[in-house]
């Protein structure tokens, strides 16, 4: 459950305050718990709005900046996964702004679709896809400009 | 999942959807400490929400009990106020009763009336009619006691008005000659010319006294010549009464008055205004008691609450007692005191014992420190934690583990009730219902177990110090009591008791006995 805070949050810190929020939330309300489906699911479900909560507190879901779609051309997937760790690719998640973050999340991790997302967080369906492409773009930069890196000192090394 | 993903969304689905990552330990420290303050919050709201029920409960049964007493009262005053001497204008005279005048036409005349009066008793209204005349205007009218409505006005008359009072009886009476077939007599025995006749009761009763009215509701002014004609059947009893009184009165329309069963003349007025008679006050009984010998069986269904907090150990103890505990058919036995504080409302309280047991299933327990600090086998159930440890074998370490083979908790209690009832009489069956309170006092405790050590070692009488001394319960129930006679009856009644405070002090564990029993009984009248 830490995993799922910590792509939302900030920072470690953030995240743990988040799971901390999630888990009194769901002990609180386990009355709540109908045993249809997962636990696990349920549970993960109250942490991801226990971050959204305190990402909606914090700042508004809106983009900040205008991103030009850019055509990145990416190594495989298996190679970029060997060069670039867990942590980093947390990081890049964690860089994104809140609404691109948020959007990125519930679309890729959880499985939502753009209205499904629009509804959650009150907003357009087209603002969601936009959201989502331009997450996508500065990730594709990032993990490119990373991965080059990591590559660059391998090749020092 | 989506499966047309992005490469870019593959690329952080796989980096990161199955990675795993610890929270810090003062995260938890954090989370713990919430729930504490939740836990504590949840209990107190808890704990206030069960006070406020047992106020409303008490006070509930306050005012059931300052309502009947009261009620008590106003009847008793009612009764002292219609007959104080206050009222009475003028100091009774005597009367003169006399037999002359009788004859057997009028006899038959009365008779007739009355018969057809007797007949009526079923279709009666239930009225309290006290008697009331004036000289003045001379007439006499039979007036309602609760809403001082005059129901029946008497044929004004010239002649002097008697008052009398007529005892309404609820037993019916023969069609055949109810008159006849009664004797007659007076209650003042010791009258003469000396001593004016200042009260007499003069009843019909009848000959065979199988079916002897008892009960005395209703009161109402009765015409003098039914006294007077019904002294023809007089006997022995009202031979006191000397034949140069002369009785004069008027003859009301007899038939609209409500069921006679006995008639009683009390205070006799010549030649004055106003009358109301001094009478003794009825009282009526106002507190009956009986005793209950009773016996129940009860299902038990412990409820345990361990502050909801799923995925901690208290959680797994709470489902693993939850799953492994079995409660037998406890049974409880005990004598209770009824007062009937009114025709519907009783209150009841009693002493009871009540023996509570329950099998726990084979488990694995280990070994852990005791609150004195000893390495013992732990063992959770629902009356609290027990330390257990094995006479024979090795010194213990925390961690070791045993099996424990089946296992018996017996809780013993002595259980004082206060009850509250409301009855409906039907025939012979009075249904009820009832709401009350309990305190649960533990007087024993007994918790037996076989464990693995290396042969099976059985161990008895081992006691937890997690149970509190006493709790508190309500109870609820329905039921019926079949009259087999005036002062004795069946009782049974499906009883369900719930705690109100849990049986255990434990923080971790708090038990609420919950129980379903059925009750019997025997009522006896005292």
């Amino acid at each position: 459950m830490l995993m799922v805070c910590l792509r939302y949050a900030n920072s470690r810190e953030e995240a743990e305050e988040s799971l901390q929020e999630g888990f009194i939330n769901a002990f609180t309300h386990i009355k709540k718990f109908r045993q249809e489906g997962s636990f696990e699911g349920w549970l993960r479900k109250i942490m991801v709005n226990a971050s959204l909560q305190r990402l909606r507190t914090k700042s508004k879901l809106y983009p900040v900046v205008d991103l030009v779609d850019e055509e990145v051309n990416l190594a495989s997937k298996e190679e970029i996964l060997s060069s670039i760790g867990t942590k980093d690719l947390l990081k890049l998640i964690q860089n994104l702004s809140p609404a691109y973050r948020i959007v990125f999340n519930l679309y890729v991790f959880e499985g939502l679709k753009h209205r499904e997302i629009a509804e959650m967080l009150k907003i357009s369906e087209g603002t969601s896809k936009s959201n989502l492409s331009d997450a996508r773009v500065i990730l594709q930069k990032q993990v490119k400009e990373l991965y080059e890196i990591k590559n660059e000192k391998i090749s020092i090394l | 999942m989506k499966k047309n993903l992005h490469p870019i969304d593959e690329i952080f689905l796989d980096g990161l959807a199955e990675k795993q990552d610890q929270p810090s330990l003062a995260t938890w420290d954090a989370i713990e400490k919430s729930l504490d303050k939740n836990i504590a919050y949840t209990f107190k709201q808890k704990y206030i929400q069960q006070q406020r029920i047992i106020i409303v409960l008490l006070l509930l049964l306050a005012f059931v009990s300052i309502y009947t007493i009261n009620s008590y009262k106003k009847n008793y005053s009612n009764n002292s106020v219609i007959n104080s001497p206050a009222v009475t204008n003028k100091t009774p005279n005597t009367v003169k009763i006399s037999d002359e005048n009788s004859s057997s036409n009028k006899l038959k005349s009365i008779e007739k009336k009355a018969s057809s009066l007797l007949i009526n008793t079923s279709k009666s209204k239930k009225v309290d009619v006290i008697a009331a005349t004036t000289q003045t205007e001379k007439a006499a009218s039979i007036v309602d006691a609760k809403t001082r409505k005059v129901l029946h006005s008497l044929k004004k008359t010239n002649k002097p008005i008697v008052e009398a009072t007529l005892k309404i009886e609820k037993q019916s009476y023969p069609k055949e000659n109810p008159i006849a077939d009664n004797t007659i007599y007076t209650s003042n025995k010791n009258l003469n010319s000396k001593n004016p006749l200042k009260e007499t009761t003069v009843a019909i009763e009848r000959k065979k006294n199988t079916e002897k009215p008892t009960t005395k509701t209703k009161i109402a002014t009765i015409d003098p010549e039914v006294f007077n004609e019904a002294s023809h059947f007089q006997m022995e009893q009202i031979e006191s009464i000397k034949t140069n009184r002369n009785l004069n009165g008027i003859i009301p329309e007899i038939n609209q008055l409500p069921l006679i069963a006995s008639i009683t003349p009390i205070v006799k007025v010549e030649n004055t205004s106003t009358s109301i008679v001094e009478q003794k006050p009825k009282i009526k009984t106002p507190i009956r008691f009986s005793i209950i010998p009773n016996l129940s069986l009860n299902t038990l269904n412990p409820r345990i609450v361990t502050d909801e907090d799923l995925g901690t150990r208290r959680e797994y103890l709470r489902k693993q007692i939850t799953e492994s505990e079995n409660a037998k058919i406890g049974i409880t036995f005990g004598i209770a005191l009824e007062a009937s504080l009114s025709k519907r409302i009783s209150i009841e309280s009693g002493i009871n014992y009540s023996e509570k047991n329950t099998t726990i299933k084979p488990r694995t327990i280990s070994a852990e420190r005791d609150r004195e600090g000893k390495v013992k086998y732990r063992f959770d159930c629902s009356a609290g934690t027990y330390y257990i440890d094995p006479k024979l074998g090795t010194t213990l370490s925390v961690g070791d583990s045993t099996k424990s083979f089946s296992a018996n908790n017996k809780l013993q209690y002595i259980n004082t009730p206060l009850i509250a009832r409301y009855q409906l009489v039907t025939g012979k069956i009075n249904w009820f219902q009832m709401v009350g309170v309990g305190a649960n006092v533990l007087v024993g405790q007994s918790f037996e177990t076989n464990i693995e050590n290396n042969y099976t070692e059985k161990l008895k009488n081992l006691k937890t110090s997690d149970l509190k001394k006493m709790y508190f319960n309500g109870i609820v129930g329905v039921g019926i009591d079949y009259n087999i006679s005036k002062r004795l009856s069946i009782r049974m009644a499906p009883i369900y008791r719930f705690s109100i405070t849990p049986m255990n002090k434990s923080e971790s564990i708090k038990t609420y006995l919950h129980s379903f029993s059925a009750t019997a009984g025997l009522k006896i009248g005292l």
